[in-house]
């Protein structure tokens, strides 16, 4: 079975995706934030992982530090799914090889999954984002 | 009291509603072209992981008689 990691701070955005990843067939983990998540994926590595932004403790650019400094995690397929709009987190999320990035104001669900697939596939895709 | 407050200068109640429900129904729409129920993309939309319904989609769908 496919598996997921949702990383988000917010419980209800991340109750709502893990139910939505888990009726598209995926086996969900949920974490709070980068700290969190960074535990889990010591546990088991999923074959995508979700990532919110700004988050309390460790937010999704500073995972994504830690994550692509280990050889072993650096081809993770990392999709960024944030409320901001913002030039400096594209750009750091480029910096550390994510180049889907969906901003909650305007995406659609169905490309967001789409794009799951794809990552899952070619940890280098780039999908059409908003 | 509530009761006791001047008429709000806001959309009439059956206006609101009539907006309401066409809310509703986009988000009826887009739940089922991602197999969700739409209380829960409803709720998504309402934490803000999900994108706010817009007018156009509102106006695309036809409004509610």
């Amino acid at each position: 079975m496919n598996s997921i990691l949702v990383v988000d701070d917010d419980s209800d955005s991340r109750a709502i995706l893990a139910k939505f990843f888990r009726g598209a067939g995926f086996q969900v983990r949920a974490a709070p934030n980068g700290r969190e998540a960074l535990i889990a994926l010591a546990g088991a590595v999923p074959d995508v992982i979700v990532l919110d932004v700004m988050m309390p403790e460790m937010n999704g650019i500073e995972f994504l530090g830690v994550v692509r400094s280990y050889l072993r995690w650096a081809q993770l397929p990392i999709i960024v799914l944030t409320a901001y709009d913002s030039p400096d987190i594209t750009e750091a999320a480029h910096a550390h090889g994510v180049r889907s990035i969906f901003r909650k104001a305007s995406y659609q669900l169905s490309d967001l999954l789409r794009c799951v697939h794809r990552v899952r596939q070619d940890p280098e895709a780039t999908c059409e984002t908003c | 009291m509530i009761s006791d407050l001047p008429p709000s200068d806001a959309q009439p109640v059956d206006q609101q509603l009539r907006r309401f429900r066409d809310i509703l129904r986009v988000i009826e729409r887009r739940a089922a072209l991602v197999n969700m129920s739409r209380d829960d993309y409803f709720a998504g939309v309402i934490a803000g992981t999900f994108p706010k319904v817009e007018q156009h989609e509102i106006d695309e769908l036809g409004h509610e008689n």
